[in-house]
């Protein structure tokens, strides 16, 4: 009982206190796509959003969104600079299909896996797709987890109102 | 900062490294051992009620070699239905000029619990029972011992699996047993030359004989955790690591089953260390 | 059981209100996070399909982590609680309490965290601490690792900790690792600005485990037992333009246990992927030996705790039911395997791409046992094996996925599957399945609010049921499935599976509805779910059958 009044606690401090953003998590590991590791604190755009998006090779929905967006990020980059940074939490089995995935897709966004799942669980990632968008400031600023057709339309209305705030 | 972490680290690599333990292929199985498993047994275990006679020693105890005569003497008598083990201990065990040191930790603690400092040497004991201080009379209690229908049986041979000496020893029950028991497993050595002192003046090469020179389980042994009712008969391996200065060929092993509380004897039995 | 029924309750309500709030939370300059699941599951007993009365009616499995980031440092802990376990999890999860907690200061040189965290060295096959939730899997190490990050380039780790098993940590068993990796594009400067890209790693566990009674199959003998076991492992991972190869050797020394029935062999595993992609088309392939690698914090941990390893299976992880009908699991006591992927975008514009172009997606993989000459059981080398040949079949599987768009409303994708699968994989001797999969998933997007998904499944098998092994799997199926998004937040699908051959014949009907909000989501579903091993990288977990309603609901905030 005392442990569900400590978790109790914890959920209640969560709820009252004062709203504010959480920013990217800096000093997590990843591994681009040649093997080397990357921090988190390498995604940068220059003070222009960011949508960082957590997906996996097996996972249908997060396929059928990177697809669908593909064929819109050049419209997307011209109009927000906004950056795609798509996150794979493939393991040890499917780790390796990323490249090939992300090439045989013809996927142009910054692409690392988070192998260990660090990052996910330091974002909170239940399931992917999971996507976030963030701002100039590097904060988080909107989330949205699972995918259907027409959820790119909301997306990008958030990136073009960050984009508009960060111009300001 | 950082040179001190990568040291640490390294360190941890090479405390890492070594930390791997290689089982050579012939040592992939050992005895079981005393703290681990009694086994059926299917061996025929004689029904014979044995007798041992503990004898409290030392090089400088000057009434001991006649006590040796004695023992000696019905050791001669009951052949192999009486079993001796020689205790050298307390301040009369202690070595004279260069010659080893005869006595055993586990001795000491025997010594110490069943005879007591303030005893004087030689003093004997027949199967833990009364204590024989000086040894007159000691024959009538092996006799008393001998005549008893034994409790159980025991049977012990020596082996040798991939150069490791192994004692195995069978129990049999030969009527149901309530309390909880013990076995005991010991070294004896025979013909150790020193010199001894005697009333008649030192005698230098004293053959000392049947010398206790390691107890292989705990002093007072270790329990026989088994389903003791009648008919039941069990066996047991026991790895032997010989002490450096003993000599093989001279050696025997004494296997006895104890009293958990009382201690006393309830049977014994001893065999060649090499078969 | 009242009374945790009433704690569980407690527990939603005090979610119902921390969940709206989506944003994070600043206490202290910091930020408060974290994430909430819980489950339930309503079951009756259906003896057509084989499940069973649930006597405390409603079955639930919750969590709530909650993070606090402030700067470099951040702390964590994890409430779960089972009441009781949801079917397939294991008994010995019911209760309630805070088994994951941590603390961690990370910076651009060092890392460090002190509690429980996941680890793994190179691809896991020495080392992986890793949770899977919907497996019931916690393998976290709780103690200390250390990460650091001398130079541009380099990472050295150092772990030290004992795994969770279910609410307990097996204290007995110590694991201690060191693994690093070294980028030669970063160390090496002649080499930065090189095409030719290459990492570099070796790793090295231990674990030490004190000494038990294990008989030896001689009577008299027990086995004398290695107390240190270690396991190192050396990786590349190299590109070369469109070229990528990756390569990780692992051995591991004697280490009898009860999943290796005690034997001294020394296991060993290699993995090779190689990879050749440009935009719009890829080629893989990836070799696979693994000899004796199952690698445990106990020796006589016979179930799927306690792993420090992880062999990944090198199949493909199929979505689709059918194609993971016969999922296979990875044999940590031996196996060979090969696998090819070949993904090509036919392009806009020519005969067989059409207006908006054809995906195509060709994958096969074939999985055989070892060729191995028996020594003796416990207590002996218990095999030798022979490197490049193959034993039995275990499984095979070939899948040929097409997907087009039709119209910028239509899209199809149409997979045919083949499966050879050798029952031993799962434990028990019989004739290979042959399988054969159809499934066409055609996605209309009516409008932008409206989006309707339909799906046929057909499994052709020639698994013949047999009422002692009682697979509910076998015979031949067919399914269908509608699924309509609306409101650009809510779902709805309605499924069947049922198996029409072979005397056990029943329908697994589901119906489920969903909602989406930001990064919260709630599923409510209703139907039949048929018994099977529930299968993620190539870990498997068996699931009962059961019958009634699921909720669902996860949320991030």
């Amino acid at each position: 009982m005392k442990r569900l009044i400590l978790s109790a606690i914890c959920l209640i401090i969560g709820g009252i206190a004062l709203a504010q953003n959480a920013t990217l998590p800096q000093n997590i590991t990843l591994k681009a796509l040649d093997g080397s590791s990357v921090q988190t604190s390498a995604i940068q755009n220059d003070g222009k959003p960011i949508i960082i998006n957590f997906w996996a090779t097996w996972c249908k929905p997060c396929n059928r969104e990177l697809n669908t967006i593909k064929d819109l990020y050049e419209e997307w980059q011209e109009e927000t600079g906004v950056k795609i940074v798509a996150i794979s939490i493939d393991d040890a089995r499917s780790a390796s299909r990323v490249k090939p995935h992300v090439d045989g897709n013809g996927w142009e966004y910054e692409v690392y896996i988070d192998q260990n799942q660090d990052f996910k669980r330091a974002m909170n990632v239940v399931n992917p797709p999971h996507t976030f968008v963030i701002n100039g400031k590097g904060e988080i600023v909107w989330q949205h987890a699972s995918y259907v057709e027409g959820d790119e339309e909301e997306l990008i209305e958030v990136v073009r109102k960050v984009a508009a705030e960060s111009k300001q | 900062m950082k040179k001190t972490i990568f040291t640490a680290l390294v360190c941890a690599l090479v405390f890492l490294t070594a930390s791997c333990d290689k089982i050579e292929q012939d040592r992939y199985t050992v005895p079981a051992g005393a703290t681990g498993q009694w086994f059926p047994s299917h061996e025929n275990i004689p029904n014979i009620q044995r007798a041992m006679i503990e004898k409290y020693t030392g090089v400088r105890c000057v009434n001991c070699p006649d006590a040796d005569e004695v023992i000696h003497a019905s050791l001669d008598h009951y052949g192999d239905n009486l079993v001796a083990v020689a205790i050298h201990s307390g301040a009369f065990g202690r070595p004279l000029g260069s010659d080893p040191d005869l006595r055993t930790e586990g001795g000491t603690v025997w010594y110490e619990t069943l005879v007591g400092t303030s005893t004087g040497l030689p003093a004997a004991m027949v199967n833990r029972g009364d204590l024989f201080n000086p040894l007159s009379g000691i024959n009538d209690k092996v006799d008393q011992i001998l005549a008893y229908q034994p409790p159980v049986s025991m049977l012990m041979s020596s082996t040798s699996n991939n150069d490791l000496l192994i004692a195995e020893i069978h129990i049999g029950f030969l009527q149901t047993i309530s309390q909880p028991l013990n076995i005991t497993l010991l070294l004896t050595e025979d013909n150790i030359l020193t010199t001894q002192t005697h009333v008649g003046g030192d005698i230098h090469d004293y053959a000392q004989n049947h010398v206790l020179r390691t107890i292989f389980t705990d002093a007072w042994g270790v329990p026989i955790d088994v389903d003791k009712t009648e008919g039941s008969k069990y066996f047991i391996n026991l790895p032997i690591n010989l002490p450096d200065q003993c000599v093989a060929g001279n050696c025997h092993l004494v296997a006895f089953i104890s009293d958990q509380e009382s201690r006393q004897i309830l049977n014994v039995v001893q065999c060649d260390l090499i078969p | 059981m009242m009374t945790n029924f009433r704690k569980l309750i407690v527990l939603l309500a005090l979610a119902a209100i921390a969940a709206p709030q989506l944003k994070a939370q600043g206490i202290m300059g910091g930020h408060v996070t974290g994430n909430i699941q819980i489950d339930g599951q309503v079951s009756h007993a259906d003896s057509l399909i084989g499940a069973s009365d649930v006597p405390e009616n409603l079955l639930s499995n919750s969590r709530a982590d909650i993070l606090y980031t402030n700067g470099n440092f951040s702390a964590g802990l994890r409430f779960e609680a089972y009441l009781n376990p949801m079917l397939g999890f294991n008994a010995l999860y019911q209760g309630m309490g805070v088994p994951n907690f941590f603390a961690s200061y990370q910076n651009d040189l060092i890392s460090v965290t002190a509690g429980n965290f996941y680890e793994q060295f190179g691809s896991g096959m020495i080392l992986r601490a890793y949770e899977d939730r919907y497996l019931g899997l916690d393998n976290s190490l709780r103690g200390l690792n250390v990460a650091l990050r001398p130079f541009p380039g380099v990472t050295i780790k150092a772990l030290t900790g004992v795994q969770r098993i279910y609410w307990g940590y097996n204290t007995q068993g110590l694991v201690r690792g060191v693994d690093g990796e070294v980028n030669l594009n970063s160390i090496i400067t002649p080499m930065a600005e090189s095409k030719f890209r290459m990492t570099l790693g070796a790793g090295f566990v231990s674990k030490y485990e004190p000494d038990e009674f294990i008989s030896s199959p001689e009577p008299g003998y027990k086995l004398n037992l290695p107390l240190n076991v270690g396991a190192g492992a050396v990786r590349m991972d190299m590109n070369y333009g469109n070229w990528s190869l990756q390569a990780e050797y692992a051995h591991k020394g004697q280490d009898p246990s009860v999943m290796n029935n005690y034997i001294y062999r020394e296991g060993e595993a290699l993995m090779l992927n190689a990879v050749y992609s440009m935009k719009g088309f890829s080629a893989n392939l990836q070799a696979k030996r693994v000899d004796n690698m199952c690698f445990k914090s106990a020796r006589s941990e016979s179930g799927e705790m306690l792993y420090i390893n992880y062999i990944p299976a090198i199949t493909k992880q199929h979505t689709y039911a059918f194609l993971n009908m016969y999922p296979y699991a990875t044999q940590t006591t031996g196996e060979m395997g090969l696998q090819g992927d070949v993904m090509y975008k036919i392009k806009k514009g020519t005969l067989l791409g059409g207006k908006y172009g054809t995906d195509i997606h060709i994958n096969g993989a074939v999985i055989t046992g070892l060729d191995t000459t028996t020594i003796g059981g416990a207590g002996t080398d218990g095999y030798t094996s022979s490197w490049f040949k193959t034993g039995d079949l275990y499984y095979t599987d070939l899948s040929l996925e097409v997907a087009k768009k039709l119209s910028s409303a239509l899209k199809l994708t149409c997979t045919y599957g083949y499966q050879i699968f050798n029952p031993i994989v799962e434990g028990h001797h019989g004739d290979l399945h042959h399988n054969h999969v159809a499934v066409a998933d055609l996605t209309w997007k009516i409008n932008k609010k409206n989006v309707l998904r339909f799906e046929a499944e057909w499994m052709g098998s020639d698994s013949k049921y047999d009422p002692d092994v009682d697979d509910k799997r076998c015979g031949d199926w067919i399914m269908g499935l509608v699924e309509y998004n609306f409101a650009s937040s809510w779902f709805i699908s309605v499924s069947d599976q049922y198996s029409y051959h072979d005397g056990n014949n029943a329908n697994y009907y589901n119906v489920s509805l969903g909602y989406n909000h930001g990064a919260t989501r709630l599923q409510l579903g209703y139907g039949k779910q048929r018994e099977g091993l529930l299968c993620i990288g190539g870990v498997c977990r068996q699931v009962p059958a059961s019958n009634g309603l699921t909720f669902s609901l996860t949320t991030s905030f």
